[in-house]
């Protein structure tokens, strides 16, 4: 039963994943296309703005990929909705040199913009390169742009638009890097560190289940938020306890994690951290009946998780998690797992009483 | 929110009453001073590699069956056709299991007649089990007896949760 509900996590997990674009035989080929020339024509851009430019002046630039992508924690949408991938460009620049950064997020806005079947659109922490179908957003590349050369020698977030407020306009201390490491590198057993990246998947398409069809305002938390909850509370399972041999359970892992969760705060109160600087509280915008409705839908997702634990038909089993995690969960066919007879029963009248 | 009800099988293995079975079972409980016996008959599945029974299918009174205050007769015909039906549906898999019926009290025990049915049924009827499954759906409690070739009787334990 364990092994066959395994199973199905495993091929959950192979449905609903996002595919590593730099890896040839993950080829996410038109998506890693996109960025690199989106990439390019930034290239493009600084050669030509350091031809004007004395030595001393010119703006050298790092890029990397950052977010759930980077992370290996990124879901496919569901309903074929908008996917993106996130963009880091350090510039070699103090912050202190720019006190508006929308002139310098403009940098890359002008490098991307007057393209064709692209959209560029200003947003207060990146600069959107947007493409779409017949009208449809397919998917976004989102730009981050940091200034890497400080005198305290952490990144700042250019945040803003050019028609901000002028408090909008700052620079937010923000480590993208650590970030990135402290979550690829929490576990280093390759198989509990894989458990681990499987259970925030897990999470950010039970969510996306979850909120289905609620308005903007019920609350549904961020995927950072879920992956620095994951972060703080999962535990693996992927070893018996007895033999200590390799036994990966990720019901039990999810299980946990949910219980956990749901067990770290009292009343409806929730709090998670980011686990590197500036260590904000990523639930900080969320109102007390949000939290309370997040909470609900967690205890809703735990009892349903228990329910399948203790079933002893894998049929049924597979069925009670489906309906939390949803229909890209596999439901196994009662008749791969139950016996053939060789004959219907006879049975006879009779009387009861 | 209704469980699934696991019961522990005399020699080994466990039997599971599905959710939505125990949720259709419950609506024929005799709650009302004038509700009348219901029964039918109870289908499942045998898992491979296990002595894990499952229940995920029971037949309802037919138009045919006599239901009394206190007694509940069911024809073969229509209950039959069902076994048969289902057994060809589900490539083979699902087969007749045993027999159901509510009692008017709260925690039902079966009646001699109930025995003798049972025990009549292993002896004569042509069964898929070396054994009989019958539940007994009481006003509080659900119950299930095992009947085996030697006509013993065997209340089964629930497999607490």
């Amino acid at each position: 039963m364990d092994k066959q509900i395994q199973k199905c996590f495993q091929d959950f997990h192979d449905e609903i994943r996002i595919k590593d674009l730099d890896r040839v035989e993950e080829s996410n080929k038109i998506l890693r296309e996109k960025r690199d020339l989106l990439l390019n024509d930034i290239k493009k851009y600084f050669d030509n703005k350091n031809l004007t430019l004395d030595q001393n002046d010119q703006i050298k630039y790092q890029w990397f990929n950052q977010g759930s992508y980077a992370m290996y924690t990124g879901v496919k949408p569901i309903d074929d909705g908008d996917f993106d991938i996130d963009v880091a460009i350090v510039l070699d620049i103090n912050k202190d040199d720019y006190s508006n950064p929308t002139i310098v997020k403009k940098w890359i806005f002008d490098a991307l913009d007057k393209k064709a079947n692209r959209t560029v659109k200003w947003k207060k922490p990146c600069i959107t390169v947007q493409y779409t179908k017949a009208g449809e957003d397919m998917y976004h590349v989102d730009f981050a742009i940091y200034a890497g050369k400080n005198s305290d020698e952490k990144y700042y977030l250019a945040r803003g638009k050019e028609t901000s407020l002028k408090a909008e306009k700052r620079w937010d201390e923000s480590s993208p890097k650590e970030l990135k490491e402290k979550i690829n590198d929490k576990f280093l057993d390759t198989e509990q560190r894989k458990q681990f990246k499987r259970i925030i998947k897990y999470l950010k398409r039970w969510k996306e289940e979850a909120f289905k069809g609620e308005n903007s305002g019920s609350g549904k938390p961020t995927g950072i938020a879920l992956t620095a909850l994951t972060y703080d509370h999962f535990s693996p399972f992927t070893k018996n306890v007895f033999t200590n041999e390799l036994e990966v359970n990720d019901l039990e892992a999810l299980i946990y994690t949910v219980n956990q969760i749901n067990n770290s705060s009292i009343w409806s109160d929730i709090k998670v951290h980011l686990p590197v600087s500036p260590y904000n509280n990523l639930f900080s915008e969320m109102t007390p009946i949000q939290m309370q409705n997040f909470k609900d839908k967690l205890t809703v997702l735990k009892t349903k998780l228990v329910n399948a634990r203790d079933n002893i038909d894998p049929h049924e089993a597979s069925k009670i998690i489906s309906s939390v995690l949803g229909p890209d969960f596999p439901i196994i066919k009662k008749e791969t797992i139950s016996e053939k007879s060789s004959r219907p029963a006879i049975t006879s009248s009779g009387e009861s009483a | 929110m209704c469980k699934a009800l696991k019961f522990r099988l005399p020699v080994s293995g466990i039997i599971q009453i599905n959710e939505d079975i125990v949720n259709k079972l419950t609506t024929f409980k005799q709650i009302e001073s004038d509700s009348t016996e219901a029964g039918g008959i109870i289908l499942g599945r045998k898992l491979i590699g296990t002595n894990n029974l499952i229940i995920d299918e029971i037949t309802i009174p037919f138009p045919d069956d006599i239901r009394k205050r206190y007694s509940f007769k069911r024809k073969q015909e229509n209950h039959q056709k069902v076994v048969e039906t289902r057994w060809k549906e589900s490539e083979k898999t699902e087969n007749y299991l045993g027999e159901w019926h509510t009692h008017a009290e709260d925690n039902p025990t079966p009646s001699n007649i109930d025995k003798n049915d049972w025990k009549r049924r292993i002896m004569k009827d042509n069964l898929y089990l070396d054994f009989l499954i019958s539940i007994i759906v009481g006003r509080k409690n659900i119950e299930i007896w095992v009947t085996d070739k030697q006509k013993n009787v065997i209340k089964l334990k629930k497999e607490n949760v």
